[in-house]
Parts: C-alpha cells; structure tokens; sequence
C-alpha cells in the first residue's frame, strides 16, 4: 500500500488521539495567540448596544433568556459571563429568565457567582424570573406586563416586592432582549417580542447556528450576534479592556481560543490531506 | 480478543491514572466534579469503540434528563400554574383549562379517543392565529424589504454596501432557480440555476466550517473541565 493510501485509510481513532493533544497542549502549557483578540464587528454591535443604555433612563434593563442546557454551555457560557460582567461593570439591572427548563440552573449558578464577585445584591441588581412554559405564550405576554407572566421570581418572591423591577413594566422598558440559546429559540425573540413590540434583540449562538442567524442581521432585526466560543473571548477582551483593566479576571474564552485555533489548524490540515489521499488514489484507479 | 478485554483495560488504566492523578495533582474534593468527570471520560470511551461503560453513562444520561425534565414541570408548571391555584387559592374558573388538557389522554381510551381533537383544534387555532400573521411580517416582509438595492446604498467613497445588496440579490435568485424544479433540461433557468449551485456551495461549506469549529469547541470545553475543575492543572 503507497503512503497516499495509507493515509486515507487510517484509523480514526488516531485522529482523534491527535486532536486531543492538540487541544490538551495549549490548554496546559497556557500557550497565548499573538497579537489582541480582535472584536468581530456582530459582536462589537451587542457591546456598543449595552455601552448605550442608560441605567438611570426609560429603557434601563437588559432581559437575559438563558436558552441553553449543559450540552452547549462551553460556547455560550463564556459568552453569557462576558455580558452579565458588562451589564455589572455599568450597573444595568438584569432580568433572568430561560424558555427551556434547563436554562433556569444554568442562568442561577452564573449570576450567583458573578454576583458575588461583583458585589451585587440579588433583588437590586438582578432577578432572576425562572422558566415558564409555552415560549409564545411567554414572550407575547410579557409584552403586556411582565408580572403577568411571572408574579413572582423563581423562589416565590413577588416581583411587586423587588427594587430592582420597579419601573420596569414590559418590553417598553427593556433596553434589550439578550438570549443565548443552542438551538432555535431566538427566532422566538424575532418573531414574538421584535416583529410586534419593536424592542431590540441580540443573540448569542453556537457556531453550528451562525449561518441562519445572518439574514436576521442583515434586515437588522438582530441588533447583533455573538457568534460561538470565539465570540465569547472577543467579547471578554472588550469588557476586560474597558472595566476590568487592572483586576484578575478569569476568560474562559479566551483561555480556550489558542485550542480551539490550534484544532482548527489540524483539522484544516487533515481536510488537505485526506483530499490529496482521496485524489491521488482516484486517479491511479 | 475476548469482547470485555477493552472494558477492563479501559478500567485498570482509567484507576491507575486516578490514583496518580489523588497522590501528584491538586485535584477537586467535590463529588460532584468526581462525578462529572468519571462521566465525561466514560462517555469518550465511545471513540474507541461501543462498550458497557458507555452504554451504562448513556443511560445515566437518558434517565436524568427525563427525571430533571418531570420534576420542574411538575413543581414551575403543573403545581404552580394549575394544581395549587385551583386546589389551593381555589380559582375553579381554571378547571376549564384543566378539563381541555386532559382531554388529550382520551387517546389511551379508544372509544372517546375522538375527543382529542377538542384540544388540538384549539391548540392548533390559537397557534395558528398567532404565528401567521407575526412569522409573515418577520420573514417574508422584513426579508424582503432588506434584500432590496436601493441607490442611497452605492454612497460616493463607498460603494460595498451596494456591492453586497446586488451580490445577495443574484444569490437569492439564482438559488431559488436551482429548485424551480419543473423547468426543462436545457432551459434559459439552467445556466442561472449553475450558479445557484455555487452558491449553494459557498453555503454548504461555511455551514460545515461553522459546524466543525462548534464540534471543537465543546470538546474544549469538557478538557477545560476534567483540567481545571477537575485535575486543578490549569488555572481558574
């Protein structure tokens, strides 16, 4: 057997004890890309966006739907810790909910600890709505009163009794609707809380959900998009660079960019490889 | 090779790397980090092949996933939105509601199973009441309307927005040609739907580029667990 064939029969199972040495190495050996992180322009819109509200006027909050389960959290939730430092580091009040069950544990185990860290008081500075079920339902009625939908926080709290809603009525007063999801719940956010109630949204998604997103960017019914893993480290470079300066704190994205650079690299190369093995032994057939 | 040889070298290495791992690293305390590692590693065990460690994790996973998924929907839906507002602060308008869902089990009794359609239909109707008009206006119009060139885009120092509107325009076309499927073989549509392959193509690949680069992210981030949370051999 000629080495091109050999090399478009080789076991799989190599393949992958490369890839997970290249993503191992870089990882341990806290290897740094040259250069910045540069902020592609969809994810330096969603900081632009926040950078502009104002925490003291009508639309002064942010509604974060935490859309996603343990299955996507390493390319969301890198993204969704950038945007809760940010709305922190400004003073935004958040409001925290989840269209899927799982995203409710998810969104309380981060702004729990981000909290902490941030010296933010829970009922102040954020809440946390939980899941309620029925998406439509849910983000339709909220347009009406938000207290509607929700009367009470996760814990049974009634929101009435929480400073951090007061004033804060409907989408009226929503600077903007951030949802991170791994599926397809944003188109939810287009349709039922956008098209109706003109309120802004932005997303943050999985790499593999990138291209569906685009025409939504381009008719700018998404303020912009945080785009996978990648989107997660442009994001924290921006934060870090503006509010954390001076202070130790930890990327999760950024630490994980020079693996996910260096992966990509392999599997580009074994993409090459594997056409040369799969043209040259076509041809001798 | 026996069948269960794998397994139990997969064990015997998996132990030993444990045991070094408890006498040389920082590793976590918490077993609940144990937990998810031993999982995570026993769910990869599928790359070298199918085995009973796999297949025993998998159905950790199935049945959690269906436990968690009962219990909340018991606790934030059933509990809170129906049972305890009607049987509790005894709003009894609710049973209404609550008689149209449970219509929907009449399926399990074949003689009144027609009376699942009570439910559907009103399920259906209001849905479609409500997505039609909403899913037009976000799709098909807004589409639209941000497909079209208009002259203020070709704005003198630059022209690329225009550039991009005329390329999106003949992508858009030709695209839709290529599965304007009752034209004839040699047609005037089929040199242009040549061209909608190319962009179907353009399409396909930055789909798979996207889908490969999330692939390698995720399992990122389960190393990033087993090293930092896990092992301790990595900064938190």
């Amino acid at each position: 057997m000629k080495f091109w064939e050999r090399l478009g029969k080789i076991d799989r199972r190599i393949i992958y004890i490369v890839l997970a040495v290249v993503v191992i190495i870089p990882l341990i050996l806290t290897v740094k890309l040259p250069g910045k992180v540069r902020a592609m322009p969809r994810t330096k819109d969603v900081f632009d966006h926040i950078e502009n509200i104002d925490p003291n006027g009508k639309r002064r909050s942010i509604l974060i739907s935490v859309d996603f389960d343990p299955q996507t959290e390493p390319e969301l939730k890198p993204q969704l810790e950038a945007v809760v430092r940010h709305a922190f580091a400004r003073n935004i009040p958040l409001l925290v909910m989840a269209l899927p069950i799982q995203g409710t544990d998810i969104g309380i185990e981060v702004f729990t600890r981000l909290a902490e860290e941030h010296n933010k008081e829970y009922g102040i500075d954020y809440v946390i709505l939980g899941w309620k079920p029925s998406p439509v339902a849910v983000i339709l009625g909220m347009g009406n009163f938000i207290e509607q939908v929700f009367p009470t926080d996760y814990w049974g709290t009634p929101l009435s009794e929480l400073p951090v809603m007061e004033g804060i009525r409907n989408y009226d007063d929503v600077g903007l609707v951030m949802d991170f999801t791994g599926s397809s719940f944003y188109v939810y956010w287009v349709y039922y809380a956008h098209t109706p109630y003109d309120v802004p949204v932005a997303t943050g998604v999985t790499s593999v959900s990138v291209a569906d997103i685009y025409p939504f960017l381009g008719s700018k019914q998404f303020i912009g998009m945080l785009a996978g893993m990648k989107a997660g480290a442009e994001y924290e470079r921006l934060v870090k660079d503006k509010y954390y300066q001076d202070q130790d704190i930890f990327l999760r994205g950024t630490q994980a960019l020079p693996a996910l650079s260096a992966s990509l690299l392999v599997i580009i190369l074994f993409v090459i490889l594997g056409n040369i093995s799969h043209f040259a032994t076509r041809r001798k057939s | 090779m026996k069948k269960w040889v794998p397994t139990v070298i997969f064990l015997a290495v998996a132990v030993v790397l444990i045991v070094l791992a408890i006498v040389f690293l920082p590793v976590s305390k918490s077993v609940w980090v144990w937990i998810a590692a031993l999982l995570t590693l026993a769910i990869f065990s599928i790359l070298y092949r199918d085995n009973p460690i796999y297949r025993i994790a998998e159905h950790i996973f199935v049945g959690l996933s269906l436990g968690y998924g009962l219990a909340m929907i018991w606790h934030l839906a059933l509990w809170q939105i129906a049972l305890r507002p009607l049987f509790v602060e005894g709003r009894f308008i609710l049973i209404i509601p609550i008689a149209i869902g449970l219509l929907y089990f009449t399926r399990l009794i074949p003689k009144v199973s027609w009376l699942v359609r009570i439910p559907i239909s009103i399920a259906l109707g209001l849905g479609s009441g409500i997505a039609i008009p909403l899913i037009f206006q976000a799709t098909i119009f807004e589409q639209t309307k941000a497909s079209l060139v208009l002259p203020e885009m070709f704005a003198p120092g630059n022209p690329w927005p225009g550039i991009w509107a005329i390329i999106l325009i003949i992508g858009i076309v030709t695209t839709l040609a290529y599965f304007f499927f009752s034209r004839k073989e040699k047609s005037v549509l089929s040199p242009v739907s040549k061209v909608g392959i190319i962009f179907i193509m353009l399409g396909f690949g930055a789909t798979f580029g996207l889908t490969v680069m999330s692939r390698v992210s995720l399992l990122i981030g389960r190393v990033q667990f087993l090293l930092r949370e896990w092992l301790g051999i990595i900064a938190q």
